[in-house]
């Protein structure tokens, strides 16, 4: 879903800049004031284990195989904004380092896949939580469709930019990348609901939507 | 995992090698920017945008073969999205591509123009942090208005992630030692558990540097980037590079 360079045209890019501009800078004053001062080192390593997530490959239908995304599980263990904070760390890293995703593409590849998968993920998850009776199958049930759907909307973002580019039809192009992403979601999904239902069971303080944010986790109780 | 598995070729000694890195990162951006924007028909403006990258593989004594192994695993990502485009009608996009309308009609020329493109930027991308040290990369971007606090972000990451991948690998390790193969969907669940432990010893991770650097008497201020002016040497280098690039595109019109 990386975009290169070249494919997109200039309107669509600086959009794209504008937009995950003005998340990055939202999420970055709400980082500050969520979790103040160690929100950077966390951050910087929580978007590394992202990165190394990333590099695991799991088996998709058929013998080929995906990687994992992590947006939805980065947006569920942190809270949307710091997903999208974390996501353009690693996306930012793919492309300077990896030429994985262009340079004139990448305020639109963290659109789709920090700002689209993070949010969809998220308030997916919320919403369906509101809806459906509090067990814990359903919750992970929850999780699992989330997941899914982040990736899948990620993907037909990611599709109408390229038929809004003119590089071809939306019809051959929007069934043909979400259908591609909705077997690699089916990992997503499991490997999303394996990660959260261990974390609630290990250290369910860490938990985005278990806690409240003036008093978490192992820091506010060591701290002075 | 080795130290270098980013940046690799990037402290070798060259003279691009000696170039400050800002000037490098406003060169090779610019060359992507005006690349891009490049009208596909100036087919001699692309040959030497080429040629001008391979001039400075060749100074920069970078091995070929590593430029082309790490651009192949890009490669094949970008051919599979650039194969929708000539086996469609042009009546059937809706929308006209921003370069020009007879581009429109020859979805051949559209193919080549996306691909040559994606290619010379990939090459750039990959020259570019083989030529500099990926935390001067980082460092150089605050000369750009970059936000300070997310440079620093991006220093923990790349500070940790060698950390974190060589515990990554000392999972899987343990797992295939115990002839795990994970060749179906049953096994998301233990590669989930994997990442869920991975996530946790991440977490714990960052809140223990925290405390460390607190122990050490930090005191939330953020790493700050001196900035020292750019030697006549590096100046130079800059405008000479960036008339080249304006001439090949203003003469190729």
């Amino acid at each position: 879903m990386h975009i290169p360079d070249g494919f997109l045209s200039g309107g669509i890019n600086a959009a794209g800049f504008a937009v995950s501009a003005g998340v990055i800078s939202l999420a970055l004053a709400k980082a500050k004031k969520k979790l103040e001062d160690r929100y950077i080192p966390l951050i910087g390593v929580t978007a590394a284990f992202i990165f190394a997530a990333q590099m695991v490959n799991f088996p998709v239908a058929g013998g080929t195989s995906g990687h994992f995304l992590g947006a939805a599980l980065a947006a569920m263990l942190l809270g949307p904004l710091t997903g999208c904070l974390i996501i353009s760390i690693v996306l930012i890293v793919q492309c300077l380092g990896f030429a994985d995703g262009g340079i004139t593409a990448l305020g639109t590849n963290i659109f789709n896949m920090g700002v689209i998968g993070c949010f969809s993920g998220y308030y997916i998850f919320t919403g369906l939580r509101k809806l459906l009776p509090k067990n814990p199958a359903v919750n992970i049930t929850a999780v699992s469709i989330s997941a899914w759907m982040s990736v899948v909307l990620a993907s037909v973002f990611c599709s109408l930019e390229l038929a809004f580019s003119g590089i071809t039809p939306l019809k051959l192009v929007l069934p043909a990348m979400a259908g591609i992403h909705a077997i690699i979601g089916v990992g997503e999904a499991f490997i999303t609901a394996a990660v959260v239902s261990l974390v609630m069971k290990y250290r369910p303080d860490v938990m985005d939507f278990n806690r409240s944010y003036s008093n978490t986790g192992l820091i506010s109780g060591v701290k002075l | 995992m080795h130290h270098d598995f980013i940046d690799k070729y990037s402290n070798l000694d060259s003279p691009v090698h000696r170039i400050d890195s800002r000037v490098k990162i406003v060169f090779f951006f610019s060359l992507i920017l005006i690349c891009v924007s490049t009208p596909i028909y100036h087919i001699r403006a692309f040959f030497l945008y080429f040629l001008i990258l391979i001039a400075i593989l060749t100074i920069s004594k970078i091995p070929i073969l590593h430029v082309l192994r790490k651009s192949l695993v890009i490669i094949p990502f970008v051919l599979i999205i650039a194969l929708f485009i000539p086996f469609t009608e042009t009546s059937e996009t809706v929308f006209r591509f921003n370069d020009s309308p007879d581009l429109m009609m020859n979805r051949w020329l559209l193919f080549w123009n996306v691909l040559v493109k994606a290619f010379i930027s990939i090459i750039t991308l990959i020259l570019l942090n083989s030529v500099t040290r990926f935390d001067d990369t980082l460092k150089s971007l605050s000369a750009f208005r970059f936000p300070i606090v997310l440079i620093n972000m991006l220093s923990f990451f790349y500070r940790y992630i060698f950390v974190i991948i060589d515990e990554a690998e000392r999972m899987q390790r343990a797992l295939v030692s115990r002839l795990f193969r994970g060749r179906s969907l049953i096994h998301a669940k233990v590669i989930g558990d994997l990442l869920a432990i991975l996530f946790l010893r991440s977490y714990e991770r960052g809140e223990r540097v925290y405390l460390a650097m607190c122990a050490r008497g930090w005191d939330g201020q953020l790493l700050i980037v001196d900035k020292k002016p750019l030697i006549l040497k590096d100046s130079a280098a800059l405008i000479i590079g960036l008339a080249a690039l304006l001439l090949i595109r203003l003469w190729s019109v």
